[in-house]
C-alpha cells in the first residue's frame, strides 16, 4: 500500500462513522415514530451503505458486514418488502449498537471482535423470520404500529452494551454554515454601526456649523445695534410719558431695535445652550455606538472562535504522510511541531492542507538529502522538518522549515537564462531568483530534482494561498535548508481593508496583502514611473489610475515641482510591487462580497464592498493587477514521464473513499481534488482543469449519472475521462454508466492494481500536453 | 396604452415591461422584472466595457447598470431622469446554474403593457441570452 497508511485513514473513518451513526440513530428513531417515511429510509439506507463501504476500506470487516446487513434490511424497507414494525426497529437499533460498540473498540485501539458478527446475524435472522409472515405487499399489521407509537425502553430488548452516549461531551455540534450566517449578520451590523458612527460625526459637524452661525448672528446684531445706537440717538423720542422726565443718561432707553437685538441675543444664547446639550448628547451617543462596536467585536470574536480549530490538528495530519514519504524516498526525516495550539478559522484550516502538503512533499523529496549524503556534509543523519505556527495580530504565520540542501539559486539563474527569461550578464538578487519558483511553469521536476528547487506546484501553492488572502514567502540557505513562510488571516468573515482613491474612484484592498504605504516623490508624470527603489531593491511600480485608464485627479501637475503620492507596497508573495494611488482614505473593517457574476470577468477585482454610507467600492486584487508582468516570463511547463502535475478529481460522498483514493493517487504524484457530490465536483471543474474524474454513483445532492451527463454534455469537459467507482457491481449499473458516457467502471472495494491499470489506460504519458 | 388587446381573443397574451432608450423602446417579459429603481447613485466600474454604465447598490446587492445605447443604435439618449429596470436572471453557464441580478438603464419610468403573441418582438430582450452574450469575460482565459 504505497503511500497509503491505515491509521490515518482510520482517523478519517472514525470521524465519518460518527456522522453516519448519528444519522442512523436519528433516522431509526424517526422510523419508530413514523414508520413508512420513504425519505427517512432513503437517508438511512444511504448512511448504512456509505458506512459499509468506508468500513471495508479500512478493513473493518465485521463492521462492514453488519452495515451491509443493515443496508439489506433497509433496502427491504425501501422496496416495501419488509414492514417497518417494532421488530425491525429493535433489530436496527440492536445492529446500530453493535456497530457503535465495534467502532468504539476500534477508536480505543482494541480492534474488532469478529464474534459479534455471528451474534448480530443470528438475531437478524430470527427477527426477520418473525416479520417474514407479515410480508409482502399486505397492509402492515396493526399491532406493531400501535406499539411503535409507544416505544418501550429498548434496553430490555437486549442492547449489546450499556446504552452509552456516543461521542458526546459538553458540546453542541453546529453546522459551519450556521456560524457563517451569524458572522455575515454581524458583518451587516458592523456596516450599520459604522454608518451610524459616521452620521453622528456629521451631525456633530452640523451642530458646530449652527453654533458658529449663531455666534456670527450675535456679532452682527451687536455691531448693528451699536452702530444704530450711536447714529440715531437724536431722532429717538420717548413715547412713554412716564419716562419723559429722565434725561438721556439717567435711564436706559429701550427703542424697538434695542429690544429686538436683546431678544435675538437671548435666542442665540438659548440656541447655543441647546446646541451644547445636543453636542453633549451626541458625544455620549457616539460613545454608546463605540461601546456597541466593542460588543460587536467581542461577539464576532466569540463566534469566530466557535469556528476556530487548533492548527495542531492540521499538522498532525502530516505525521503519517511524512513517514511514508520518507520511507518511499529512502530518507530519514524527523518532524518537529510547535505552536500547534494556535487557532485558525476552520475555512482557512481546510484550505491550508493542500498547499502545506505540497511544500512538505517538496521538502522531503527535494530538500532533505539521503542519510549518507547528510553524513558526508557533516549534518545529522536525520533530516528535520519543523512545522510551526504563531499568531501575529490577525494573521497566522505558518513556517515549514527543513534542514536539507536548500535551493540552489545558481541553478535557478542558469535555468532562467536557458529559458531566455534573464540574460547571463544581469544576475538579480537572491530574493529575485527565489521568486522564480513561483512563476507558473518555471520550475520543472527535472530541474527541481537537480537544482533542488521546490518543484512545480509552487505557483499553485501561491494561488491557493492568495485565494484565502494569504501570502507565501521562501527563504533558503544553500546547503543548509529552506524555510517557507505562509501568512494567512486568522479569520475570513470580516476583513480589515485599506480604502484609497484613484481618479476620483474609491477602492479597497485587504490589509493583509499590503506591506506598507510609503510616500513616493513623483517628479515626472506618474505614468512614466515603472520601477521604484524600495528598501534598496528595484520593484515594479504602477499607477492605478493609469492601469484602470481613469484620469488622475487634476491636483497633481507634471514637472513643475515635486509631489508626494502614496504608494501601496503590495506583497505579491514572490515579490513586492508598488501601486501608486491618488489618496489614502483610511482603513475599516468590512465584508467583502463576491463580484456580481455579470462582471465576473473583471479579474482585477476580487469582490465588492459597500461603505457605511452606501458607496460601492471594488476590491483590488494586486496579484492580478501585476500579474501580466509575470506572464511574459512564464514558459510552458516542460513535461516528463509519470503523473507529476496530472490532476484527478475524485467524487464520492464517503470521506474514507476520497482519502483512500487521494492517498493512492498522491503517492503517484497526482494532484488530487475531491468533492463529496456532483455539484461540488462541477464547481471544482469550473475552476480547475483536470485530466480525469473518478466518481461514485450514489451521492446526495447530485448523483453520479447526472454528473456524468453534465460533464459529457459540456463542450469544454466532455473529453475528460470519467471512471465510475461504485460498490454496485450489477451489470445494469455498469451499462447505464457506460451509456451515459463514462469511460470505465471500477467496483468497490477496488484493488490498487485495477486502478493503476485504468490510470495507465486513460492517462498515457504520451498525451501529456 | 395600458391595455392593448388585439382582436384574436384566442391569441396568448403576455405582459411586458417597456422602457425607452434613445428613440427605441425595449421590451422585457414582466416575469423577469424584479423592480424599478433610480439609476443613482451610480458608481463607475473602471475597466469595464462601455455598455456597463456603472453599478448601483440595491439593499446590499451590487447591480450592474447596462446602457443599451452602447449596444444598439438608438440615437440620442437623455439619462437625466434615468431609472433602472432590475431583472432576475437564472442562467446556465457552461457548468452551473447561477442566479444574478442585472439592470437596464431606462429613460424615465418604464411602463407595462399586455400584447397578444402576434406582435413583432424585435425589441424584446431575451434576458438569458443577453446575460450569456454580454457577461464581462476575462480578457484571456487563465491557465
Amino acid at each position: 500500500m504505497a503511500g497509503v497508511n491505515r491509521s490515518e485513514l482510520l482517523e478519517y473513518f472514525l470521524s465519518e462513522a460518527e456522522d453516519h451513526i448519528n444519522t442512523l440513530q436519528r433516522g431509526i428513531s424517526e422510523i419508530e415514530a413514523a414508520p413508512g417515511s420513504d425519505t427517512v429510509i432513503e437517508d438511512l439506507y444511504r448512511a448504512a451503505h456509505t458506512l459499509k463501504g468506508a468500513a471495508a476500506l479500512v478493513k473493518l470487516t465485521t463492521t462492514s458486514n453488519i452495515a451491509h446487513r443493515m443496508e439489506d434490511i433497509l433496502e427491504g424497507l425501501k422496496d416495501k418488502k419488509i414492514t417497518a414494525g417494532r421488530e425491525i426497529v429493535d433489530l436496527l437499533f440492536y445492529m446500530l449498537d453493535s456497530i457503535k460498540g465495534l467502532v468504539q473498540d476500534v477508536s480505543e485501539g482494541r480492534g474488532e471482535d469478529p464474534a459479534i458478527e455471528q451474534e448480530v446475524f443470528a438475531r437478524a435472522d430470527e427477527a426477520l423470520s418473525k416479520v417474514a409472515t407479515a410480508v409482502p405487499g399486505k397492509v402492515p399489521p396493526k399491532a406493531p404500529e400501535l406499539e411503535a407509537v409507544v416505544p418501550e425502553k429498548r434496553e430490555a430488548v437486549g442492547r449489546r452494551k450499556e446504552d452509552f452516549e456516543f461521542f458526546s461531551g459538553n458540546f453542541v455540534k453546529v453546522d459551519v454554515r450556521k456560524v457563517e450566517e451569524m458572522l455575515n449578520l454581524i458583518g451587516e451590523i458592523t456596516i450599520k454601526k459604522n454608518y451610524l458612527l459616521q452620521k453622528t460625526k456629521e451631525t456633530g459637524e452640523i451642530s458646530d456649523e449652527i453654533f458658529f452661525a449663531g455666534r456670527r448672528l450675535l456679532k452682527e446684531i451687536t455691531e448693528f445695534a451699536d452702530r444704530y445706537a450711536y447714529s440715531l440717538p437724536d431722532n429717538v423720542r420717548y413715547t412713554d410719558p412716564l419716562l419723559s422726565e429722565f434725561g438721556e443718561l439717567e435711564f436706559d432707553r429701550y427703542d424697538e431695535l434695542n429690544l429686538f437685538s436683546r431678544k435675538l441675543q437671548e435666542i442665540t444664547n438659548d440656541i447655543t445652550e441647546a446646541l451644547k446639550d445636543l453636542s453633549d448628547f451626541f458625544e455620549s451617543f457616539g460613545d454608546d455606538v463605540k461601546t456597541i462596536g466593542n460588543m460587536i467585536k467581542m461577539l464576532r470574536s466569540d463566534i469566530s472562535e466557535a469556528r476556530m480549530v487548533e492548527i495542531g490538528r492540521l499538522f498532525q495530519r502530516f505525521v503519517r504522510p511524512i513517514k511514508d514519504m520518507a520511507r518511499q524516498y529512502d530518507k530519514k526525516v524527523e518532524l518537529l511541531i510547535s505552536g500547534g495550539d494556535t487557532k485558525i478559522d476552520k475555512v482557512i484550516f481546510e484550505r491550508l492542507f493542500d498547499p502545506l502538503m505540497h511544500i512538505i512533499r517538496n521538502a522531503i523529496i527535494h530538500g532533505i538529502e539521503r542519510a549518507d549524503e547528510r553524513l558526508q556534509k557533516g549534518k545529522k543523519e536525520e533530516g528535520l522538518i519543523f512545522l510551526s505556527a504563531r499568531r501575529e495580530g490577525n494573521t497566522v504565520v505558518i513556517e515549514i522549515n527543513d534542514n536539507g540542501r536548500g535551493i540552489d539559486t545558481d541553478r535557478l539563474f542558469e535555468e532562467a537564462v536557458r529559458k531566455g527569461l534573464l540574460t547571463p550578464d544581469s544576475r538579480p538578487s537572491k530574493e529575485d531568483l527565489l521568486s522564480l519558483i513561483f512563476v507558473p511553469g518555471f520550475t520543472t521536476t527535472e530541474i527541481a530534482d537537480m537544482a533542488s528547487g521546490r518543484g512545480m506546484g509552487m505557483s499553485a501553492v501561491r494561488r491557493l494561498i492568495s485565494a484565502i488572502n494569504g501570502v507565501v514567502e521562501v527563504d533558503t540557505d544553500v546547503g543548509w535548508g529552506t524555510t517557507c513562510r505562509i501568512k494567512v488571516p486568522s479569520s475570513l468573515a470580516i476583513t480589515n481593508v485599506i480604502v484609497f482613491s484613484s481618479g476620483g474612484v474609491e477602492f479597497v484592498m485587504p490589509s493583509g496583502l499590503l506591506e506598507e504605504i510609503i510616500q513616493l516623490e513623483v517628479t515626472d508624470a506618474v505614468e512614466s514611473v515603472t520601477t521604484i527603489t524600495y528598501r534598496g531593491r528595484d520593484i515594479h511600480a504602477m499607477s492605478l489610475s493609469e492601469k484602470l485608464g481613469i484620469s488622475q485627479q487634476g491636483r497633481f501637475t507634471v514637472g513643475s515641482f515635486s509631489n508626494a503620492l502614496p504608494a501601496i507596497i503590495c506583497n505579491l508573495t514572490d515579490r513586492k510591487a508598488a501601486l501608486i494611488v491618488d489618496e489614502i482614505v483610511g482603513q475599516e473593517e468590512t465584508i467583502i462580497k463576491p463580484m456580481n457574476r455579470f462582471l465576473g470577468g473583471l479579474y482585477i477585482y476580487s469582490g465588492t464592498t459597500i461603505s457605511g454610507d452606501g458607496r460601492v467600492r471594488f476590491v483590488i486584487n494586486p496579484l492580478r493587477i501585476f500579474e501580466e508582468h509575470i506572464q511574459p516570463v512564464a514558459a510552458r511547463p516542460v513535461t516528463e514521464e509519470g503523473y507529476e502535475g496530472r490532476r484527478v478529481l475524485i467524487v464520492d460522498d464517503s470521506l474514507s473513499v476520497r482519502k483512500y483514493v487521494s492517498a493512492f493517487l498522491e503517492a503517484k504524484r497526482f494532484k488530487v481534488y475531491s468533492a463529496s457530490n456532483g455539484v461540488e465536483a462541477l464547481n471544482i471543474l469550473d475552476e480547475t482543469p483536470v485530466d480525469m474524474v473518478i466518481t461514485d454513483l450514489e451521492m446526495p445532492v447530485m448523483h453520479g449519472y447526472e454528473l456524468i451527463n453534465r460533464i459529457k454534455g459540456s463542450e469544454r469537459l466532455k473529453d475528460i475521462p470519467v471512471i465510475v467507482l461504485t460498490s454496485r457491481s450489477a451489470e445494469k449499473h455498469r451499462e447505464k454508466a457506460i451509456d451515459s458516457g463514462a469511460e470505465d467502471f471500477l467496483v468497490k472495494p477496488f484493488d490498487e492494481k485495477s486502478l493503476s491499470e485504468i490510470l495507465r489506460k486513460y492517462l498515457s504519458t504520451a498525451d501529456l500536453a | 396604452m395600458n391595455k392593448d388587446k388585439k382582436e384574436g381573443a384566442g391569441a396568448e397574451e403576455s405582459t411586458f415591461c417597456i422602457f425607452k432608450v434613445g428613440d427605441r423602446d425595449f421590451l422585457l417579459p414582466v416575469e423577469f422584472v424584479r423592480e424599478v429603481t433610480d439609476a443613482s447613485p451610480l458608481f463607475p466600474v473602471p475597466m469595464s466595457p462601455e455598455y456597463i454604465h456603472g453599478v448601483v447598490a440595491l439593499r446590499g446587492r451590487i447591480i450592474p447598470a447596462i446602457d443599451l445605447s452602447k449596444i444598439y443604435p438608438v440615437g440620442k439618449t437623455n439619462y437625466s431622469d434615468a431609472k433602472l429596470v432590475v431583472v432576475d436572471v437564472e442562467v446556465e453557464l457552461v457548468r452551473e446554474v447561477i442566479s444574478e441580478n442585472i439592470g437596464f438603464v431606462s429613460e424615465g419610468l418604464p411602463y407595462f403593457a399586455t400584447f397578444g403573441s402576434d406582435i413583432p418582438l424585435r425589441d424584446m430582450i431575451d434576458v438569458k441570452d443577453f446575460f450569456r452574450n454580454y457577461r464581462v469575460k476575462e480578457p484571456h482565459g487563465r491557465g
